[in-house]
């Protein structure tokens, strides 16, 4: 008769006990909880140069692509079985449904959605009902009853009793169970017939074990078995990650804090179990002290201390999982866990990452990065010489079918959603045709790192798309800065991810109510009013962001004037966050145009504000048409008379040269009071407001310095000719000589 | 006679419940407890014991409550950090009450405290008619707890001055304290043990020196984590002290009830419920003990000068008063979450939104 052997996944103790299970019983073959189609990866995943934690990973080959994965680590009985088998010699194969059924069921269940929807509430309720029979949480007591268990004959008979008491406290198993238990029948019926020995180990989840256990494969079993739904699909194993292990799994139990069960599972083969306590809480204060945090052994000592007698109140005998990171918190993290998160983190889930000898690894973001490329017609770039490749984002209406219409739009996704993903196959470039929203440069290329980059994309999900959604999110939750997290939503608008749109959207919602800085606020205008204005010919909607704009307006026009008191080093900031809103507000006419003037006139007439934002202010109501000749001319005179220290006036005319000089150009009054104000300067005042005006007219094409010059000599009375006459004649010695000086002069003065 | 005071010490006010505990005790009892840590998390948590039901004391994280008896349980001092009104003295006056059936040895951490009133301090006309004696000696209530092997409570820790607090530094560690007048030293008896209490939220307080923070274990008392918790919180406590008080209201109906503590959470958290508009803090603190003294005050107000029934103008009047404290900052704030917020919440709200906003004007 077949043994078998109930387990908890990622369950070391269980991991142990399986191997002496396995030596004692001698068993002729080895059947495992897992997709039955699948029994070729076993060898390769037990490999001696594969390093744990990695998974055996299933994929549709159509769209939308479905996957399910199955996650071992170090310390999964399934693992351990599988090793022990390969070791002996001994044939080992799974029992569970194939993968090609799970993946048909789960596109059968997004068909129809109620369906996806019974299924997690009734898991539920069967912990919940063991939580309320044993008065403490599930892990808690699996942990105080089995991980800390040191006889084999304890835990095989407390298991079993463990997998009864599931099975009674749940409803009727489900259709889905009674499924994979027929099938699990069937499977170990097959296997005797085939390896001719009744002689199996059959290791399933606790539950299953008393659902298969001595019941024989009948004729029922054989009419629900017979015909499996099924999808065309595809696997491959997969190097994980223990980060991924703990906040996801194929199998809806996955393992909190993989890091901490390695713990435990290094200490129970080294036969030291009752140390794990001691070395977690070490770790953590470890951890603390190299990151500059105090964390004494004494400290240490206590937590020690604390975990053990709140593991005797809580009903254990030796401390758990709850019991040291609650002693943690109170000894090593003043009580609050804050202090400690990222010890925890590293501790608990650990960064550690599988990996796989080559040839082993297809994972289902290669295959959809394949997929995509074919689609995208993108296949030709995939060589090793880089080729550039321009793209019309609009929609073709020469063509007939959606997907060509939008296929330009498709690629530039795609390339973007590279990009966030660090795979470096495609490079945006620069495109320097104006008003070409509409169009985008790359530059393809194929190297072998990009198919490694490819493969690592792969932790982060299971598609191109899900990958980068990951990403972004991973991104928006750490970002704490709001023009940074206004530049990830522009960058989710970029990669099209309409799904993660809406979580981007209430980040930024979230950072503007604390966002005082004018510098953020306009740089944050800017980026969305860039996502509002182009965001439709990416297809996605982007009304969700309008009321932010609104809001962060409002904020900048209030806080806009008393900001415009600041140092130099601070106006240049301000006047590119000005600059921004000032654009924003000319495209969209859902801000009031008239908040903006108002602020502007209130600082172009401000003497207290910075002379060369207030300048910049002057300017754009000149654009707006929002200044008379006459004010102009007077502030014109005010800023550049003698009252006003020189440099503050040449600051100021530097800001009011920043915008549309040729309005500038043509006002000959202006150039009149400038030659008045540079004359009445003497030698000292000079030199800085030199500096200033050269920086200023740096920036002037040199048909627009002759125009100027042109002013100049006009105001001066100076025709053309005899300018040029007087440029072109050779210099006296004098003038030589101050030439020559210049070559002296010392800017570190001014 | 006990009718009479205005508040009863926990263990006399439930004394039934600690004379049940300690009657039907299973579980072995720790050297100078009177029962075992388990009865004392049902004492707190609420349970029963043989016939008698156990009223919960404190309604939140169990897990909390369990860190704290288990550090009692170790010799350790306890500290109970917190923002205002998070049941930090409530908890540390009932874990007394249980473990010692004695809550009264108090010291009250003020700016005024001094080092006399933690170790021990003279009777000066006996000091001067006998001497340095032990009989002319006064112990502070640490002292006492030392001899007795009880435990000492200090509310407030962090307002008094650090040479006060470091005065305990000695006494937690060592567990002794010298009296150097007479040459004599005095050792704890196994039991003894501090719980000491302090606020975040409060200005002006000393920083408590990282040597004595060593010698405790913190524990952080979160506000409570959920809204129903709160609910229940709120109504449980209001109940209790409109019965002491003699109020001539009615209990104030569930929906007043959950609209405030609805309004308290959502300025507390800085965001709604759903989450989906973040909002600005007020200056003051929001804690369900807010929440509940304004809820008493409105039937104070129902009852001296109303109908007997807290309505939305009672309402209005406390919250304009708990929530409004730094007149220039919280009433922007208090305007903002009126029209953002409440203006926005449906019918239930509307009467209570013009009555705010009127005040607030």
């Amino acid at each position: 008769m077949a043994e078998y052997f109930g387990i908890r996944h990622f369950s070391p103790a269980c991991a142990f006990y399986v191997t002496e299970f396995l030596n004692r019983i001698k068993p002729e073959c080895v059947l495992i909880e897992g997709p039955s189609d699948l029994n070729n990866l076993i060898e390769p995943l037990c490999n001696p140069f594969a390093v744990m934690p990695c998974a055996v990973l299933a994929y549709t080959v159509n769209p939308p692509v479905k996957t399910v994965l199955w996650p071992f680590a170090d310390f999964s009985p399934e693992y351990r079985a599988m090793l022990w088998a390969i070791e002996n010699n001994i044939p080992v194969r799974f029992c569970d449904l194939p993968s090609s059924c799970i993946l048909a069921q789960m596109v059968k269940e997004d068909e129809n959605i109620s369906g996806t929807e019974e299924v997690p509430e009734r898991k539920v309720s069967v912990y919940e009902r063991m939580e309320k029979i044993s008065g403490m949480d599930n892990d808690s007591f699996w942990e105080y009853t089995f991980e800390q268990c040191e006889n084999y004959d304890d835990f095989i008979k407390a298991s079993e009793e463990y997998g009864k008491s599931i099975r009674e406290n749940s409803d009727d198993s489900d259709n889905h169970n009674k499924l994979r238990e027929a099938f699990m029948r069937k499977i170990i019926s097959e296997s005797e017939k085939q390896f001719n020995t009744d002689k199996i180990a059959v290791i399933t989840g606790a539950f299953h074990t008393m659902g298969i256990k001595n019941i024989p494969f009948s004729k029922d079993d054989e009419k629900l078995t017979k015909k499996l739904p099924e999808t065309e699909c595809k696997s491959t194993l997969m190097p994980y990650s223990y980060y991924r292990l703990s906040s996801r799994s194929g199998y809806g139990a996955g393992s909190k804090a993989p890091a901490y069960y390695e713990i435990l599972w290094r200490n129970r083969i080294k036969n030291t179990l009752k140390d794990s306590s001691a070395e977690y809480l070490t770790r953590i204060a470890e951890y603390q002290r190299e990151h500059g945090f105090q964390a004494s052994s004494a400290q240490v000592i206590e937590a020690l201390r604390l975990s053990e007698t709140l593991a005797l109140m809580r009903g254990g005998k030796t401390a758990n999982f709850n019991d040291l990171r609650d002693s943690a918190v109170t000894c090593l993290g003043n009580g609050s866990f804050a202090e400690i998160s990222e010890a925890c983190a590293d501790v608990e889930i650990g960064t550690k990452i599988g990996i796989l000898p080559d040839g082993t690894v297809c994972t289902s973001v290669q295959e959809d990065f394949m997929r995509q490329l074919k689609d995208l017609k993108l296949e030709r770039f995939r060589s090793a010489k880089g080729e550039e490749l321009e793209l019309d984002l609009r929609e073709n209406i020469r063509v007939k079918s959606e997907k060509s219409a939008f296929l330009g739009l498709n690629r530039s996704f795609f390339l973007h959603r590279l990009r966030i993903l660090g795979i470096h196959f495609a490079e945006q470039l620069q495109r320097y045709q104006e008003n070409a929203t509409w169009a985008e440069l790359w530059r393809l290329q194929w190297t072998p790192e990009t198919e490694i980059e490819i493969v690592e994309a792969s932790l982060n999900g299971d598609t191109i798309e899900q990958a980068s959604q990951f990403k972004l999110s991973t991104q928006l939750a750490g970002s704490e800065n709001l023009a940074e997290t206004a530049v990830i939503l522009s960058e989710v608008f970029l990669c099209g991810l309409s799904d993660t749109v809406k979580s981007a959207v209430s980040a930024v919602q979230k950072l503007a109510v604390g966002c005082s800085s004018v510098k953020d606020t306009g740089d944050t205008i800017g980026t969305l009013s860039g996502i509002i204005r182009f965001g439709n010919i990416r297809r996605i909607d982007t009304e969700p962001i309008i009321p932010i704009v609104q809001q962060l307006y409002l904020r900048f026009c209030l806080n806009l004037d008393s900001a415009s008191v600041c140092d130099n080093s601070a106006s240049e900031e301000i006047v590119s966050a000005v600059s921004k809103v000032n654009d924003a507000c000319l495209s969209h006419d859902f801000l009031e145009t008239e908040r903006l003037i108002s602020v502007l006139s209130d600082i172009a007439d401000s003497d207290s504000a910075n002379p060369l934002v207030s300048g910049f202010t002057c300017a754009l109501l000149m654009e707006h048409g929002k200044i008379t000749p006459e004010k102009l001319s007077e502030l014109v005179s005010r800023r550049l008379s003698g009252g006003t220290p020189a440099p503050e006036g040449a600051l100021w005319f530097e800001g009011l040269a920043k915008r549309n000089r040729r309005t500038l150009i043509n006002r000959l009054s202006v150039w009149e009071k400038l030659c008045e104000f540079i004359s009445e300067l003497d030698d000292e005042e000079f030199k800085p407001v030199l500096v200033c005006l050269r920086r200023t007219f740096s920036e002037f094409s040199p048909s627009e310095k002759a125009e100027i010059a042109e002013n100049i000599g006009e105001v001066l009375g100076i025709s053309r000719e005899d300018a040029s006459v007087f440029i072109n004649s050779e210099l006296s010695e004098d003038e030589k000589q101050a030439v020559d000086d210049l070559d002296d002069f010392d800017f570190g003065d001014i | 006679m006990s009718n009479e005071m205005l508040r009863l010490p926990a263990e006399l006010l439930y004394k039934n419940e600690i004379d049940a505990l300690i009657e039907n005790e299973t579980n072995p009892v720790p050297d100078g407890w009177q029962m075992s840590p388990k009865s004392v998390l049902t004492y707190i948590m609420g349970g029963k014991s043989g016939k008698v039901n156990i009223t919960p004391k404190y309604m939140g994280d169990k897990k909390i409550v369990e860190i704290c008896i288990a550090t009692l349980v170790t010799d350790r001092a306890l500290l109970l950090i917190g923002e205002p009104g998070t049941a930090k003295s409530w908890l540390s006056e009932h874990l007394t009450a249980a473990i010692n059936g004695n809550s009264s040895r108090v010291i009250q951490g003020t700016a005024g405290t001094t080092e006399e009133q933690i170790r021990y301090s003279w009777n000066y006309a006996m000091l001067l008619a006998k001497g340095p004696s032990f009989e002319s000696l006064v112990k502070s209530p640490v002292y006492n707890a030392m001899e007795t092997g009880t435990i000492a409570r200090i509310e407030e820790i962090s307002r008094c001055a650090s040479e006060v607090q470091d005065a305990l530094i000695s006494i937690l560690s060592e567990k002794r304290i010298s009296i150097p007048e007479l040459s004599e030293e005095v050792s704890a008896r196994k039991g003894f043990s501090v719980i000491a209490t302090a606020n975040t939220r409060d200005k002006g307080v000393n920083e408590m020196s990282s040597a004595l923070k060593r010698r405790f274990n913190i524990v952080v008392l979160p506000a409570p984590s959920d809204m129903d918790t709160e609910i229940d919180i709120v109504k449980t406590r209001v109940a209790q002290m409109a019965d002491s008080f003699k109020l001539n209201s009615k209990l104030p109906d569930i929906s007043a009830i959950e609209r405030v503590v609805t309004i308290f959470r959502e300025l507390r958290d800085g965001q709604t419920l759903d989450g989906k508009v973040k909002l600005k803090s007020t200056s003051g603190v929001l804690s369900s003990a807010e929440a509940i003294s304004l809820l008493v005050n409105s039937m104070a107000l129902a009852g001296s000068f109303g109908n007997g029934n807290v309505t939305d103008y009672e309402l209005a009047s406390a919250l304009q008063g708990a929530i409004v404290k730094d007149e220039s900052k919280d009433k922007a704030v208090w305007t903002e979450y009126l029209e953002n917020v409440m203006r926005k919440k449906g019918k239930e709200y509307s009467k209570l939104y013009s009555e705010c906003k009127e005040r607030n004007a």
